[in-house]
């Protein structure tokens, strides 16, 4: 190190005019005072994450430059498609597992997680046997939003009081990137709102700002009609109360928020979308393009989804049908436009084998041999895929050039019988089923 | 018959290149100036020195001169090329790096950006104080070069 200051002062030695001499040396210090960030940054933007983050290690200065919310959204910029799935997977109720899935199949990726517990920071499990973790239940993902996760572990608790179990589980928003957890707030206890929150939602877009926050819809405790909407915000670090509680909205399903255009959506059995302006404060509605009666959370499928920044309707002809329609939302609300017409008779041929494995399964599949995981529009016109799961088996769907490639092989001693709806369509990313993964440096 | 312009190009030591103006663009800081009419006599480069210059102007060269066509032979030809130009030592990097990032010129500042950061990947906990000596460079360059100035006020 020595030697190369040497040459360097060598080389800027200064010349015998003094005068060039004191403009130079100033030149040239502060072209490193004003280029050196600029400079590390550049570098350190090229790095994999792995080295980046023992990186953070190296100098405060450093540290400072990487966590970096614009730091992170230059490493990730806008459009930041997902690079893989993760899919819950039954062995223990209790503390579920998490297959993951890489949608480029030529990459050998480390999944990030495969169990997760919280002592004080959440740990990978990946190795670990269940009776560890006997005492408290493991975390479980309820939903992820452009690469944090929302989480929540469940501590229920027999009352003395009222003689009964009651309700009591901790939030928390993770990032599987960096391995960052905080567990959220505890929500404000209230004696005429139920306990059980209806459905939280995770609401994060790291173009816009930095921040996140999280919709929670509660129910009154007296009327199954009344609801009340809080929200935490991470620029605060608190819960607040939003507007005045909702009525008349039993039939809309708050498990499942999709979060698009600075609002939250959520699907109402009656055939409309109801959503939620986060920044105006105000609750509308639209309708959706087709209606089904009987459309049931735990039976079918969660039609709407975000990718790429479009509001999608994913519409399932009869559910015995392999066809499916996909309409996009117009961004003013105005109305629906059907973007792509997918008929999966093709792929579902080239699996023959598959008959064998359903008929050991029948009693756990669903009526269709497969389930949709999830829809990816990446940002290419022809690069829009289904993600499938044929038993045995993640099969990735291309759209546009109607072809298809097997991603990995998939354990079929666990199955996902709960997240499997009679329609073929998995959760989509909520209670329970397929989570997306984007690769993302934002911290909670 | 044509003939190329050629621009003067003076920097630290004092020293003249004269450069097809072809060349001479490549830097994007050169080629504002050019078009900001400050080319007439010489354009001074105060702050570079003649090893680096000799070694930028070489590097834009060969890029103009090689056609840019899709060509596997002239695109292995230029990759090699590349891959020979940055096999230099970390100080002569570091000079490169602040040159290149002041004159602007986009393809070698990848280039650069690049070989350092995969001489960073990778790196185990150990070779952590490698990083951190490599970080204090550039703090004892700035420190080096403020004693300089004052030496030079002698103050």
């Amino acid at each position: 190190m020595k030697t190369n200051i040497n040459q360097y002062l060598k080389s800027i030695k200064p010349t015998s005019d003094d005068d060039t001499n004191d403009q130079t040396s100033l030149s040239l210090s502060s072209t490193d005072l004003a280029s050196h960030d600029d400079v590390l940054t550049e570098i350190l933007l090229r790095l994999p994450i792995r080295s980046l983050l023992r990186s953070k290690c190296v100098s405060k200065h450093w540290k400072l430059l990487i966590s970096d919310s614009h730091f992170a959204l230059a490493r990730n910029p806008n459009p930041n498609p997902p690079s893989g799935l993760f899919l819950q997977r039954f062995g223990n109720l209790s503390c579920p597992e998490y297959e993951f899935v890489c949608f480029d199949r030529d990459k050998i990726v480390k999944p990030p997680f495969k169990r997760l517990n919280y002592d004080g920071h959440l740990s990978n499990l990946s190795n670990s046997s269940s009776s560890k973790n006997s005492t408290h239940s493991g975390v479980i993902v309820l939903q992820s939003c452009n690469g944090l996760m929302l989480c929540y572990s469940l501590n229920e608790y027999f009352c003395n009081v009222t003689k009964d179990i009651e309700y009591n589980a901790s939030y928390y928003v993770y990032n599987p990137t960096i391995n960052q957890v905080v567990k959220l707030p505890n929500l404000h206890g209230c004696d005429w709102i139920r306990r059980r929150p209806r459905g939280m939602t995770l609401v994060f877009d790291p173009v816009k700002s930095g921040c996140y926050k999280v919709v929670c819809v509660r129910a009154h405790l007296w009327s199954d009609h009344v609801y009340t909407i809080e929200v935490y915000s991470s620029e605060t670090g608190k819960w607040r109360m939003f507007g005045t509680p909702c009525g008349n909205q039993v039939d809309t399903e708050f498990m499942g928020g999709v979060y698009w255009n600075g609002a939250v959506h959520w699907v109402n059995k009656k055939g409309y979308v109801l959503y939620l302006k986060i920044d105006e404060d105000r609750v509308d509605r639209v309708a959706t393009p087709v209606v089904h009666d009987g459309w049931n959370v735990k039976k079918h499928c969660y039609p709407i989804v975000e990718s790429n920044d479009c509001l999608l309707f994913i519409d399932i002809f009869p559910a015995s049908s392999l066809k499916l329609d996909i309409h996009e939302m117009n961004r003013d609300y105005s109305g629906w436009s059907v973007k792509y017409h997918v008929d999966l008779n093709r792929v579902m041929s080239r699996f023959p084998e598959t008959d064998v494995i359903i008929r050991a399964l029948r009693s756990l599949m669903s009526a269709q041999p497969f389930v949709i995981h999830c829809f990816v529009e990446g940002e290419g016109e022809d690069e829009a895929f289904l993600v499938l799961e044929i038993p045995g088996k993640a099969v990735r769907y291309n759209i546009f050039s109607k072809t298809y490639q097997e991603l990995c092989d998939l354990d079929v001693s666990k199955p996902s019988r709960l997240s499997v709806a009679d329609d073929g369509f998995s959760k989509l990313g909520r209670w329970p089923g397929a989570f997306l993964f984007f690769e993302s440096l934002s911290n909670v | 018959m044509s003939f190329s312009k050629t621009i003067m190009l003076r920097n630290y030591d004092g020293e003249t290149f004269v450069v097809d103006e072809v060349v001479a663009v490549e830097p994007q800081t050169i080629e504002h100036m050019i078009e900001d009419g400050c080319a007439n006599t010489s354009i001074p480069l105060p702050n570079i020195t003649s090893k680096i210059l000799s070694k930028v102007i070489e590097h834009c060269k060969k890029h103009v001169e090689t056609p840019n066509s899709n060509e596997k032979d002239a695109k292995a030809d230029l990759k090699s090329f590349d891959f020979d130009f940055v096999k230099a030592d970390q100080g002569t990097l570091f000079d490169l790096i602040l040159a290149v990032n002041y004159l602007n010129i986009k393809g070698l500042l990848d280039l650069i950006y690049q070989t350092i950061a995969d001489m960073i990947k990778g790196k185990t906990p150990e070779e952590e104080e490698e990083m951190r000596r490599v970080n204090a460079w550039v703090f004892s360059c700035f420190v080096g070069v403020t004693c300089l100035y004052f030496k030079s006020k002698k103050i």
